[in-house]
Parts: structure tokens; sequence; C-alpha cells
């Protein structure tokens, strides 16, 4: 190998690997910025040790619903997808329960299996879809609480 | 497959003037201005693709990058996961790199030389498998720090997954891969029993895909990286379909060559002459390599590499090949008529390597066959060439009266040098005979600093050659040896 060759090697890579730091950093900027809450009480009650950034959710924070059950609509993300079923009575939430699917691999199941239970416990200390996302299941949390809202808003 | 149908005259060497007219200097001008030009585009593009290899390395880890992969290392046991994805990437990156230099890709091929590109591939292969087991170990680690299970809890899990099955697996088989390809190992076993466990890396690499593409979230759909690698894995699949399957086997439907004469040089030492159709189009320079494969009972599933021993003509193809082993002992007595397959050609150890006008070619017991090739095909100076025969005997100068001819007429200086070897007074081995003790390259070449120098032979007779060479002033780039490697 010349020193030409191992010259332009070096140089060369180290700007691919810049490239993709900067995008990768300037990505991460991005999303926390419009992640941040807009209105309201937050009911992060710390169920989860691991939460990170706030969802970003615009629901109210009204405890009031329409008693009754509410399927919401099915979020599709990068590994699966999850439909959850809210159930109403006396105006607050009592129970809510999701289908998670995933890829059919075992680590997804792994991760939707953990997640679920979490997120159900948040969101009935909550009483709403203003709770945050599990880091590690960012995209099942993400897109439950996406099927959340929507169930909600039929309420 | 060639489409050239018409009869191309077969390459001719540019007419060299008489030594000492005014019209030798400036052929020798020329010449030097031509290699050098030639030399120089051949150093670039070989830079050219090395860069291009560590930029691929560059890439598989910035495109990690570039998803925000440091982003999401909270942890120790994230960081863990961070490493095995890495070491995973850049495994796979080598390991497309080492399929691309396998595949006899024409342009990789001459920049490197095809066994300088097999080298590459030799040394990267330890890479691939080192990445593989940390990839591995790193995200077993890792999961089971994350969901605060042991390890072997944690492998039972992730070996519920189909997919990674497959990848555990394939895992396995590159190691029978790689360990079969350590030297020993290698020359241990029959190079056919070696070459079918080679094999078996395609379907490794088959193996290991699904859980890249269902399990890694980089390549999740929908996402550029999964593009960039789908790419990269087509493109790789397809260089080595059409480098290694469609190309020779079409090369042999088209050519048809058949053995028209067998020929006795020596005890041990024949040539076989093949005549085919439409050769030239083959494009072979003396010098140069054929995978052979002779079609007949016994010997089909041998394939061998052999230079050519000869300059090919519009029909015939010659090859001096020395009986070596069980194969090629087979192979003395092939029958005329015996249809033959070729995968070729390969190598550089031709008029496409020259740096320099003068040349010295050495070659040693059978290596004297491509140096036979080479003598008639590339340029020259009247009286800065030289030949050095080498071998034991008087009888293992083979071809020596062909060579003598050539030499004549070419006006190149033929030393022959015969003996065993001697030890200097240093009880240094030299590659010398006895007539020539404390003799040195540069004592039978006066001008071997300033010249191309090829040696073809045995590795370590070859090598001894090669330092005296380098001793001699001549520089590294301009001292040409075609290792046989597979």
């Amino acid at each position: 190998m010349s020193t030409r060759a191992k010259f332009a090697a070096v140089v060369a890579s180290a700007g691919v690997l810049g490239a993709g730091w900067a995008v990768g950093t300037a990505n991460g900027a991005t999303v926390t910025n419009t992640n941040t809450t807009t209105t309201g009480t937050t009911a992060n009650n710390g169920t989860s040790t691991t939460s990170t950034n706030n969802t970003n959710t615009t629901t109210t924070g009204s405890t009031s619903y329409k008693d009754g059950t509410y399927t919401g609509t099915t979020v599709q993300h990068r590994f699966g997808s999850v439909t959850v079923t809210v159930t109403i009575s006396g105006g607050k939430i009592t129970n809510v329960s999701a289908q998670a699917l995933d890829g059919g691999d075992r680590r997804s199941q792994s991760i939707d299996s953990q997640a679920v239970p979490i997120m159900k416990s948040e969101v009935l200390a909550a009483n709403s879809a203003n709770v945050s996302t599990i880091s590690g299941a960012t995209y099942t949390s993400g897109a439950y609480i996406t099927s959340l809202q929507s169930a909600l808003a039929k309420a | 497959m060639s489409t050239t149908t018409t009869d191309r005259p077969v390459k001719q060497n540019t007419a060299a003037p008489r030594r000492g007219t005014a019209r030798a200097a400036d052929y020798a001008a020329a010449l030097r201005r031509r290699y050098r030009i030639q030399s120089f585009g051949r150093n670039l593009r070989a830079d050219l693709l090395t860069v291009i290899g560590w930029v691929s390395v560059a890439m598989s880890i910035t495109l990690w990058l570039a998803d925000g992969g440091l982003n999401k290392i909270t942890s120790f046991g994230t960081a863990l996961t961070a490493l095995g994805i890495v070491s995973g990437l850049v495994a796979t990156d080598l390991m497309v790199l080492m399929l691309l230099l396998a595949a006899r890709i024409p342009f990789v091929d001459r920049a490197f030389g095809h066994d300088h590109a097999v080298a590459v591939h030799t040394k990267l292969g330890k890479w691939v498998l080192y990445g593989l087991l940390l990839h591995g170990w790193f995200l077993l680690c890792g999961y089971a720090a994350k969901d605060g299970l042991g390890l072997t809890a944690e492998a039972g899990s992730l070996l519920s997954v189909n997919d990674l099955v497959l990848g555990v697996c394939a895992l396995g088989i590159l190691g029978a891969v790689a360990i079969s390809s350590i030297i020993a190992v290698k020359k241990s076993m029959p190079y056919e029993v070696w070459h079918v466990i080679h094999l078996l890396t395609y379907i490794a690499v088959g193996f290991s895909l699904p859980h890249q593409f269902s399990m890694g979230a980089l390549m999740g759909p929908g996402t550029f990286a999964r593009g960039y690698w789908i790419g990269l894995f087509v493109v790789t699949g397809f260089a080595i379909l059409a480098f290694r399957v469609f190309l020779p086997f079409f090369a042999s439907l088209e050519h048809q060559l058949v053995v028209t004469k067998v020929r006795y040089e020596a005890n041990d030492v024949v040539s076989i002459e093949m005549q085919g159709r439409n050769l030239p189009a083959l494009d072979v320079e003396g010098g140069q390599f054929f995978q052979w494969r002779f079609l007949a009972k016994g010997l089909w599933w041998h394939q061998h590499p052999f230079s050519v021993s000869a300059a090919p003509t519009s029909d015939t193809l010659r090859i001096t090949i020395r009986a070596l082993g069980r194969g090629t002992t087979a192979l003395m007595n092939v029958k005329p008529g015996t249809r033959v397959m070729i995968e070729g050609p390969y190598g550089i150890f031709s008029d496409a390597s020259r740096t320099a006008a003068n040349l010295v070619m050495v070659g040693i017991g059978i290596g004297i066959a491509p140096i036979r090739a080479l003598l008639e095909a590339t340029d020259i100076v009247p009286g800065r060439a030289t030949v050095i025969l080498r071998g034991h005997t008087p009888s293992q100068l083979y071809l020596l009266r062909e060579i003598q001819v050539l030499c004549q007429e070419r006006g190149v200086k033929l030393i022959t040098l015969v003996g065993s070897r001697t030890q200097n007074r240093l009880h240094e081995t030299g590659w010398m005979p006895a007539s020539h003790r404390g003799n040195r390259l540069v004592d039978l070449v006066p001008y071997v600093a300033d010249s191309d120098v090829y040696v073809c032979g045995p590795q370590t007779a070859s090598d001894l050659v090669i330092a005296d060479a380098l001793a001699c002033g001549t520089p590294a780039n301009s001292i040409h040896n075609e290792r046989f490697a597979w």
C-alpha cells in the first residue's frame, strides 16, 4: 500500500465518518426539539425508570370521557404494529389492552411483552395518553400512544 | 463471450531496431516512456481501489452513526450492543470486499494482480471471523445486560429466533472455512476438498442475510442503509456470477479447446498443445495463466493453474507442465482429442506489469515455461534484456532450444545456471550454483537496478532471487513474481 493510498484512505474515511456523525447528531437534536410537551400537566409518575423524552402528545389532560369501549387505529412501526383498545367507565380509563404484532422475531416479542404492561400501568395512572415513551421500546411505545390517542378521540 | 468473429491478427511486437543505431536510442526512450505511463496508471488504479475499500468500511460505520447509533448508548448494556452492531457491520463489509477480491473482476485483477488480490482476500478472512465472533459476543452480553438475564438464559431466548439460528450456523460454517484455510491445514488436504469447503462460504453468506434484515434495526424497511446494503450484496453476487461462472463457461463453449499434441520435453515434463476457435478474442498475453480442466476420465474434477508456455497463435495455445503431484502426473498421459475447459486468462506476469525499458527474466525449473511466453510477447530493447535459466541439472533447463532461438532473434542475452544452491561466507543460502559462488544479480546483469525483474519458479528459490534483486537496487514495484495462489 503506497503512502499516497494510505493518506487518501485515511482522509476519505475520516470525511465519511465525520459526515455520518454530523447527520446522526443533527437528527438526535431534531428529535429532542419536537418532542417537548405542549400543554398541561405531565403525568410522568416514574413507573418506568428508563423514561427519556416527554411524548409528543397534545392531549389537553382533560379527564372526562364518554363511557364505552373504543378501539384505536392500528399503527404501523418499523418492527410491527400496535392496536390499542380502551375501556371507559365513569368517565375514567378503567382498562386498556393492546395487541402488539411484531415481525415474528424473538427479540421484538420480548421487547413488546415488556413494553405493553408498562404502558398500561402508566396510562391507567395518568388517565390519559399523556405518558412517556419507553427507551429500548421506542417504536412500540410510540405506536401505542398514537393508537391510544385515536381511541380516546372517539370517547 | 466475445463478439469478435473476424480473424484479428495476433498481437505483434513493435519491431525493434538493430542495436547501436540512432533509432535504437529513440526506441528505448519511447519504450521507457510507455512503460512509465503504464505503471503510473496501474498504481493509480490500485490506489483507487484501496481507497474505495477503506471508504466502504467507513461507510458501514457511517450509516450506523447517521441512524443515531451513538444516541442510543445510554448504559453499559447499550454500549455493548452498539459495539456488537458495529463489529457486525464492519465484518459484513469486509466479507463483501473478500468476495469482490475473489470474483476475478478484470479491473481489480489487472490493477492488483490476481495473486495480490488473493493475498489480500486471505488476509481479510481473519478479520471477518474476529469481527463476527465479537458481533455475537457483544450483542449477547448487551442484550443480557438490558434484559437483566444471565448469558445462557439470554442465549436461549435469542436462539428461539429462526433467522438468528441461521446466522449462528453461518458463523459456524465460516469458522470451518477459516480453519481449512490455515496454511498447515490446507496443505494436509487435497485441493478439491479445500475448494468444496471454501464454496460453503456462499451458503454461509446466504444463511447470514435474513437476520441482518429482520433483526437489524439499522436495515429496517424504508431506510437508506437497507438500500445501500442490498445494493452492495446484489452487485457482489452479480460480479461473482458473471466473472466466475458465466464468463468462463461461455468462454469454454465458444473456444472449444481440444488437445492436439502432447510433446515430451524432459523427464516428467510435457508440453500440451491445444487448438481452439477464435483464440485472439481471449486476449492472452505471454506470461498469463489459465485454470485448466481436462474433460477426461479421472481428470475432469481437477482444475490446475498453468501458464501458457508460448505466445498464443490465432488457433493454438500451449502449456508446459511438470508432474509435481497426483493430478499433474495423471495429466502426463492426456490423450489428443480431450476437450478442455478454461477460466482465464489471469495474472499480470506479463507486459502489463512492465515499468522500465530494461528487462531481466529469471526462470527456475518449470518456472521457465511462463518466462518463455513472456520473452516472446513483451517489448524488448536489443542488448538491454537478459534471460537467466536456472536448474539443478542441464535437463531441467526446459524449452532451452526455443529460448535460444528467441534470444538470438530479439537480441537478448541468455545465461544458464546449473547446479545446487550454495551458501555465501555468512552462510546465507544464495540462489546461484557453485560455478557462480559469491556472485550477485548485478554481476550477471549490470543494468539490473534499472530493470523490470520477472521471477518464476519454486517459492523459496524465487524469494532468494527477489531478495538479491532488491539488494542490487531494483525497486520493489519493478520486481514481478507470480505466486501460484488460488
